[in-house]
């Protein structure tokens, strides 16, 4: 008696530790994840979710929706002051499916002439 | 005739004039070093070609002109100018020689000349360029210079300036629309002792157009503190109009009236803007929703005041400041199209690369909320 409970509960463990690693992978959000087209979020959700990552990363000035040169496939820009190494290894390469481009804009500042 | 026999025709006429007055070789190597001019022995050479060349040559309509040039391995060279817009300019590029008794031809091609500043249609004065700079006879086109009265730093020695972008209305009242940064910005008493204060003069042009004298430029307008910066998400300001001295159409200089609907920004929509420093210009958005980290002065050339998060911007490409440069502040970007364009954003930061709108939407909802009424564009 006591051996088949030992088997149910093993039985049943398994399939709860599975739902336990789906439900851990879906509230997770992998940096790199390589989510197909369709499947992708809007992209402005996926900006509003990492922008004070990114914004975090020294010498990030900006970050925002853009199009890749192709002129038609939608990516994140980063904006940075200086393009440093360092900088482009924090700057993930994508993000839930979308290239992320660091490009070098230098300091945004008002434009009053003095 | 094939167009290569008509100018092979030609060639060998003058080749046969020109013979015995062209200099000998080593007489044009000798005077290689000496200047460039009219007298150079070389150029003399290959005047004397193109003199007997030109008629022959200008007979066909597919020529546009001739002259005597230096090409990139310095030699003197005869010029000879095809027409770009001739459908067979292709075949008269490959007609033409490669060299006439010892004279190298060189083939350009190019667009019809014209006269730079010509007479409209049923005559009238040239055009002059439009300044941007200049103090206007009233009443002011905007897209010009301007600015707060006071804007200046004694202890730095510099003052300040930028652009009256555009023209709003408020409950039938109109008040010039710029930036917080070029109308309220000056919140120290700092290097001029005050600082910016309702009912304070708006100036054209701006102090950094009229040696920084106030007293050279005129009172447009009459600030209307907001105080947009730093809770808010937009970098504007406005100023009451004084009867009689801004254009009550609203028209900015090298765009003329806009309208009165704006237009949401997208993707690789042209734009174009007008403003103080470098006047008419044209460009692209390349990104939106752009959150950016934008750091303000107390005053001009004054310490740091705050750093600014703005969401939701619009970004415009700028390869060298060529859209959006210092001093443009406050103009107005309206989409690229020739009649009563309608407003996309208002310009207010950038770099050499970058240039940054507040979404005109966004502007006007604001103002209206400050100014107790519905804000819209003044224009048709």
């Amino acid at each position: 008696m006591k051996k088949g409970c030992h088997l149910r509960l093993r039985l049943l463990a398994i399939p709860i530790g599975l739902v336990c690693l789906m439900v851990l992978a879906g509230c997770q959000r992998p940096m790199n994840s390589a989510n197909s087209p369709d499947s992708r979020r809007d992209i402005n959700a996926v900006l509003r979710d990492y922008d004070r990552e990114l914004m975090a990363i020294p010498d990030v000035v900006g970050v925002y929706v853009g199009l890749l040169e192709d002129g038609k496939t939608p990516c994140l820009k980063v904006m940075a002051a200086r393009k440093t190494p360092q900088l482009e290894r924090q700057v993930p390469k994508s993000l839930e499916g979308y290239p992320v481009l660091v490009e070098e804009t230098g300091v945004i500042r008002p434009l009053r002439q003095p | 005739m094939n167009i290569k026999h008509v100018i092979l025709r030609i060639a060998r006429t003058v080749t046969a004039l020109t013979a015995a007055a062209l200099l000998p070789g080593s007489v044009a190597a000798q005077a290689l070093n000496a200047e460039i001019t009219k007298d150079h022995p070389r150029v003399k050479q290959v005047m004397s070609v193109q003199k007997e060349l030109t008629p022959g040559l200008m007979s066909m309509p597919e020529i546009l002109g001739t002259a005597v040039g230096q090409d990139d391995d310095g030699e003197i060279t005869l010029v000879v100018f095809v027409n770009a817009e001739a459908s067979n300019h292709g075949e008269v590029m490959r007609a033409l020689p490669r060299g006439i008794k010892g004279v190298r031809v060189s083939a350009q091609l190019t667009d019809r000349f014209r006269a730079v500043a010509s007479k409209p249609a049923g005559g009238g004065k040239p055009v002059p360029p439009v300044s941007h700079m200049a103090k206007q006879t009233p009443p002011i086109q905007l897209g010009t210079s301007g600015g707060w009265g006071n804007d200046f730093n004694l202890t730095k020695g510099y003052c300040c300036g930028g652009t009256l972008g555009s023209l709003i209305q408020v409950n039938g009242v109109q008040y010039i629309l710029s930036n917080y940064h070029v109308f309220e910005s000056d919140i120290v008493n700092g290097g001029n002792g005050i600082v910016a204060t309702t009912l304070d003069n708006i100036i054209q042009p701006g102090l950094i157009d009229v040696n920084c004298t106030a007293a050279s430029a005129q009172n447009v307008a009459r600030l209307v503190k907001v105080s947009s910066l730093p809770d808010n998400n937009v970098d504007c300001s406005v100023a009451q109009v004084i009867s009689g001295m801004v254009r009550a159409d609203g028209a900015i200089l090298e765009i003329g009236t806009i309208s009165v609907t704006t237009a949401a920004a997208s993707i690789n929509k042209a734009v174009k803007k007008s403003g103080r420093t470098s006047k008419l210009t044209r460009s692209k958005i390349i990104g939106l929703n752009a959150i950016i980290n934008i750091a303000y002065d107390n005053e001009c050339v004054g310490g740091a005041a705050f750093t600014k998060t703005f969401a939701g911007q619009i970004v415009i490409s700028n390869s060298r400041s060529s859209f959006l440069a210092g001093g443009d502040s406050g103009s107005l970007m309206v989409e690229d199209v020739t009649t009563n364009p309608r407003a996309i954003g208002l310009l207010y930061a950038g770099s050499s690369t970058t240039a940054i709108a507040n979404p005109i939407g966004e502007v006007l909802t604001f103002l209206g909320g400050k100014l107790g009424g519905t804000a819209s564009m003044v224009g048709k």
